[in-house]
C-alpha cells in the first residue's frame, strides 16, 4: 500500500517532464512545425534555470528563466525555417547539438568548476487539505506547483484547441497552410508564435529537471528526454489530452526503474536508464497504426 | 440583356515574371458589373497567375488595380477578402479534416467574439445562402468525404459568407462529373441575378459559350482581346487562342483527328491471361481474372469510372509483383519473376496518371527527367560507367526540338513548365528509343486541346510504325476517337470489349456503371 502510493507520487513528480515537453511539442506541431529540438532546448533550459535560481534564490525566476531560454530556442528554430525555409529536422537537430554545448558553457561560466555542487532552492510543494489523505488521490494531489499548472495547462491547451476560434485557425494552419492563407489567416505568424510558445513549455520541462527532480545541474540532464517527448506527441496523434496520457506511462516506466534501481538488484543501473527508450520503441510498435499527424507537419508553406 | 456597363474590376498593365517564365505581360483587363465574365487560354497562358495576383496571392511586378474605379493595393488574401473579391481555386482549399461549417467560418471575424464561434448562428446564416443560391451541401460532415462537386459548392458559399460581390472560379469543371456542370451554371445564373460579379476560367470555348456574357483571351502572357459572346463564334474565340496553329473545331473541347487504317499484327504483343492482383493501396480494388490481348498497330483502350481498376491493370504490366495469380505476356515471354528493369528492356514504357508526382521528378531540370530511365543505356555511360553528360545534353536538345517542348533551355526546373509541356517531355522520354508496347493512363488529363491533339499524334503514331498501345482513360470521347477496341473495367472485371465499328457511348456508359 505504502509503496505503492510511493511509486505513484513519483510517478506523478516526473509526469510534467514529458508532459510539458510534448503539450509544448504539440502546439508548434498543430500549426505545422514539427520541432525535434526538444533535447537540446530542454538542456539549455535547465541550465539557464539551475543558475538564475541559484542566483537570484528564487526558484519562480528560475522557472520563468527556463521558459525564455526555450521561448529563444523555439523562435529561433521557427526565424530560420521562415526565413530561409531550410528543413525544419536540419534546424531542429542543429539546436539539440547546440543546446548541449551551451548547456554546460553557461554553468561554468557562472559557476565555474566546483567542487560541490550546490542545490538550487526546490519548487515548493502544495498539499490540499482533507482531500491529501485520500489514498491513491493524494499522489495526484500532494505535489509541488507545477504539477498542478501541468493539469490546468492539459486542460486549457485541449480547451484552446478544440473549443476556440483561434485554435480552429491555429489547426488549420497545420492541417492545410493554404487553406488558412486564402481566408486570410496570417500562416507565418501563427506558426512564430506557437513555435515560440510552445518552446517556452518544453523550457519549463528542462527547468523543472535541476529544480524539482535533482536539486541539481548535471551535464546531460535531460537524458535523452526530449527526444521521448517527441515520440509521445506523435505517438499521441498530436492530440493535447492523449499526451498527458502518454507522459503518465513514461513517467512510470521511469518510477519503477529508479525503484528498481535503488531495490539493488544485480542488474546494472545503466539497463534501468536504458528503459524508457526501450519503451518508446515498443509503444511506436504498437501505435504504429493508430497514429494521425497534421497533414503539412514539417512542411514548409509559401505562396509561389 | 441590358447590363450595367461599369467596369467592378480594372487590371491596367500587369506583369508577373517567375524565374525565367514571363507569366504575363502588361496585361490589360476589365470586368463589368453583374457579368459572368470568362477567362479563355490554354494551359500556361497566365490565367490563374492574373487570378492569384487579383486575389493578394502573388505580387505583380508592374500594374495596377482598380476596383469600382479605385486604385487598390492587394497584399494578401485577406485585402482582397475585404475588397469583396471571393476565390474558388482550381485545387479545393478546405481544411479536409474540417466540416464545411468549420471551413467556412474559419477565418471570418463576423460570427462570435473574437475567441469563441457562435456555431449556431453561423449554421443558420450558412443554410440561408445555401438555400437562396441552390447550393446544397451537408454541414456536418468532414470535407475529406465529399466530392469534388460539393466542395466547389462549399467555396462558393464560403466566399459568399464573406460578402463577396467578384467571384472568380478557377477552372471550375475541371473536376466535375455528370450534371454538375449544369448545377453548377444554374447557381452562377443566381448569382448574377443577385448582383454578384463572376470570372470564369477555362480553356474550355464550349464552356465560355455557353456560360459567359463576354470573354477575355490570353495567350502566352498576352491579353489577345475581349469578345461579346452574343457578337462571336466558336471560330472566332480559337484563332484568339490559337493564332498561328491549325486546329480543327468540329467539336470544340476535342481534337478532329482521324486513324487511318492500319493493318494489325498477326501475334499479340502483349497477352493479358486470367489475371489477378493484390491491392495497390490498402483496402483498395483488385483486378479479377481479368484477360485480353493487344496487338501491334491498335490502340486498346481500356473505360472505366475513375478507380475500377485502371491503375491495378497498368502497374500490373510494368510492375509483376502485384499480381497474385494469372500472367501477363509481352512478345510471347511471361513477365512472371520479372522486374521492372527487365520489363523496360523488353520495350514496354509506362506513362502514370498523376503526371507531377508519378511521372516526373518536379524540382530535377528538363534534362534529368528525360535521362531517367534511359541512364542504364550505353550510349549515355562512359569507359567507366559514368554519364556522359555533353552526350545527354545533345539528346536532350534533340528532343526538346523534335517533341516541339516550350523551354528556354533543358537545365529548367520540369515544374516550372506547363502541363502540356510536361507531357510532352514524359512522352519524349518514353518514346526517345523505339518500344513495342504503350501503357498510358489518362495521358490528356487537364491538357488544352493542342496537348490533347501532341497526345493523339504520338499514339497514332505508334499505331502506324505497327506498336501496340493500352491507352487508360475515364474520358469515354477521347477514348472512341483514337481507340481500335475499346475494354471496359468495372470493380477490376473486365465486362465488355467493343471494336471500332460497335462503339456507343451509351452501351459503354451502362457498362461503366455496372449496367
Amino acid at each position: 500500500m505504502n509503496v505503492v502510493n510511493e511509486l505513484l507520487k513519483q510517478m506523478v513528480a516526473y509526469t510534467p517532464i514529458y508532459t510539458l515537453s510534448s503539450l509544448g511539442l504539440v502546439i508548434g506541431g498543430r500549426a505545422g512545425i514539427f520541432n525535434v529540438s526538444g533535447e537540446g532546448t530542454m538542456l539549455a533550459a535547465a541550465s539557464a534555470g539551475y543558475i538564475v535560481a541559484l542566483q537570484t534564490g528564487n526558484w519562480l525566476l528560475g522557472i520563468l528563466a527556463s521558459a525564455a531560454m526555450g521561448a529563444a530556442f523555439g523562435f529561433t528554430l521557427v526565424f530560420i525555417h521562415e526565413t530561409t525555409k531550410v528543413s525544419q529536422f536540419i534546424i531542429g537537430i542543429s539546436l539539440v547539438i547546440l543546446g548541449a554545448g551551451l548547456s554546460d558553457l553557461l554553468y561554468k561560466l557562472v559557476l565555474g568548476v566546483q567542487l560541490f555542487i550546490p542545490e538550487a532552492p526546490k519548487v515548493p510543494e502544495v498539499r490540499i487539505p482533507l482531500l491529501s489523505r485520500i489514498p491513491f488521490l493524494s499522489a495526484f494531489i500532494n505535489q509541488n506547483v507545477i504539477v498542478y499548472l501541468t493539469y490546468a495547462l492539459v486542460i486549457l491547451v485541449y480547451y484552446f484547441l478544440y473549443k476556440t476560434k483561434p485554435g480552429l485557425e491555429l489547426r488549420a494552419v497545420g492541417e492545410n497552410p493554404k487553406a488558412a492563407d486564402v481566408v486570410g489567416i496570417n500562416v507565418t505568424l501563427t506558426r512564430y508564435l506557437t513555435t515560440t510558445l510552445g518552446g517556452a513549455l518544453l523550457g519549463i520541462a528542462g527547468g523543472y529537471l535541476p529544480l524539482v527532480v535533482t536539486g541539481t545541474y548535471t551535464p546531460n540532464i535531460t537524458n535523452g528526454r526530449g527526444f521521448i517527448a517527441v515520440g509521445i506527441a506523435i505517438f499521441a496523434s498530436w492530440r493535447p489530452e492523449r499526451t498527458f496520457l502518454g507522459a503518465l506511462l513514461f513517467a512510470a516506466i521511469e518510477a519503477i526503474a529508479l525503484q528498481m534501481q535503488l531495490s539493488g538488484t544485480v542488474i546494472p543501473y545503466q539497463f534501468f536508464l536504458m528503459t524508457p527508450f526501450i519503451g518508446i520503441l515498443v509503444v511506436m510498435w504498437l501505435f504504429k497504426k493508430k497514429v494521425e499527424f497534421p497533414a503539412s507537419l514539417g512542411k514548409p508553406y509559401s505562396r509561389e | 440583356m441590358a447590363k450595367d456597363i461599369t467596369n467592378i474590376l480594372e487590371a491596367r498593365g500587369v506583369s508577373k515574371r517567375f524565374g525565367e517564365v514571363q507569366a504575363l505581360y502588361k496585361v490589360d483587363f476589365s470586368v463589368r458589373k453583374g457579368e459572368i465574365h470568362g477567362l479563355l487560354g490554354e494551359n500556361g497562358a497566365g490565367k490563374s497567375t492574373l487570378m492569384n495576383i487579383l486575389y493578394g496571392l502573388y505580387k505583380p511586378d508592374e500594374g495596377e488595380i482598380y476596383i469600382e474605379g479605385k486604385r487598390v493595393e492587394i497584399h494578401s488574401p485577406l485585402d482582397s477578402i475585404r475588397l469583396g473579391i471571393g476565390m474558388i481555386h482550381q485545387m479545393s482549399t478546405l481544411v479536409p479534416e474540417f466540416t464545411a461549417v468549420e471551413n467556412i467560418v474559419l477565418g471570418t471575424e463576423e460570427s462570435g467574439s473574437r475567441l469563441n464561434i457562435d456555431f449556431s448562428r453561423a449554421r443558420k446564416e450558412i443554410l440561408e445562402l445555401s438555400e437562396k443560391f441552390g447550393l446544397r451541401f451537408p454541414l456536418d460532415v468532414k470535407v475529406k468525404e465529399l466530392s469534388a462537386g460539393t466542395k466547389q459548392k462549399i467555396e462558393i458559399i464560403r466566399a459568399l459568407y464573406r460578402k463577396a460581390k467578384i467571384l472568380i472560379l478557377d477552372e471550375p469543371t475541371a473536376y466535375l462529373v455528370g450534371d454538375e456542370f449544369d448545377q453548377l451554371l444554374s447557381s452562377l445564373k443566381i448569382l448574377v441575378d443577385n448582383g454578384v460579379t463572376v470570372i470564369f476560367i477555362t480553356h474550355k470555348i464550349r464552356e465560355v459559350m455557353q456560360a459567359c456574357h463576354r470573354a477575355s483571351v490570353l495567350k502566352g502572357g498576352r491579353m489577345q482581346g475581349t469578345v461579346d459572346i452574343e457578337k462571336t463564334s466558336k471560330e472566332e474565340l480559337v484563332s484568339l487562342m490559337f493564332t498561328g496553329q491549325n486546329i480543327d473545331v468540329t467539336d470544340s473541347a476535342l481534337p478532329n483527328v482521324i486513324p487511318e487504317p492500319v493493318e494489325r499484327s498477326e501475334k499479340p504483343v502483349c497477352v493479358i491471361k486470367n489475371l489477378n492482383t493484390y491491392p495497390i493501396v490498402k483496402d483498395g480494388i483488385v483486378l479479377k481474372d481479368v484477360s485480353f490481348e493487344v496487338y501491334g498497330g491498335e490502340i486498346f483502350g481500356i473505360a472505366g469510372i475513375s478507380g475500377n481498376g485502371q491503375k491495378e491493370l497498368a502497374e500490373a504490366i510494368v510492375n509483376p509483383s502485384i499480381i497474385a495469380s494469372g500472367e501477363v505476356i509481352i512478345n510471347g515471354k511471361t513477365t512472371t519473376n520479372l522486374s521492372t528493369i527487365d520489363i523496360f528492356k523488353m520495350g514496354v514504357f509506362y506513362t502514370p496518371e498523376d503526371r507531377v508526382y508519378e511521372a516526373i521528378l518536379p524540382t530535377a531540370s528538363i534534362k534529368k527527367n528525360l535521362l531517367l530511365g534511359h541512364h542504364r543505356d550505353n550510349a549515355f555511360l562512359g569507359r567507366m560507367r559514368t554519364l556522359r553528360w555533353n552526350r545527354i545534353k545533345g539528346v536532350s536538345r534533340e528532343l526538346i526540338k523534335r517533341f516541339n517542348v516550350k523551354t528556354p533551355h533543358e537545365e529548367l526546373e520540369i515544374r516550372k513548365l506547363s502541363g502540356g509541356n510536361i507531357q510532352k517531355v514524359v512522352f519524349a522520354r518514353a518514346l526517345m528509343n523505339p518500344i513495342d508496347l504503350l501503357v498510358t493512363h489518362n495521358p490528356t488529363a487537364g491538357l488544352d486541346m493542342a496537348s490533347v491533339k501532341f497526345v493523339f499524334e504520338q499514339l497514332l503514331e505508334l499505331r502506324r510504325n505497327g506498336k501496340a498501345v493500352l491507352y487508360l482513360n475515364e474520358d469515354l470521347d477521347e477514348l472512341m476517337i483514337v481507340s481500335d477496341r475499346i475494354g471496359v473495367l468495372h470493380e477490376g472485371r473486365l465486362v465488355g470489349i467493343f471494336n471500332r465499328d460497335e462503339f456507343d457511348k451509351n452501351k459503354i456508359g451502362a457498362l461503366m456503371i455496372g449496367g
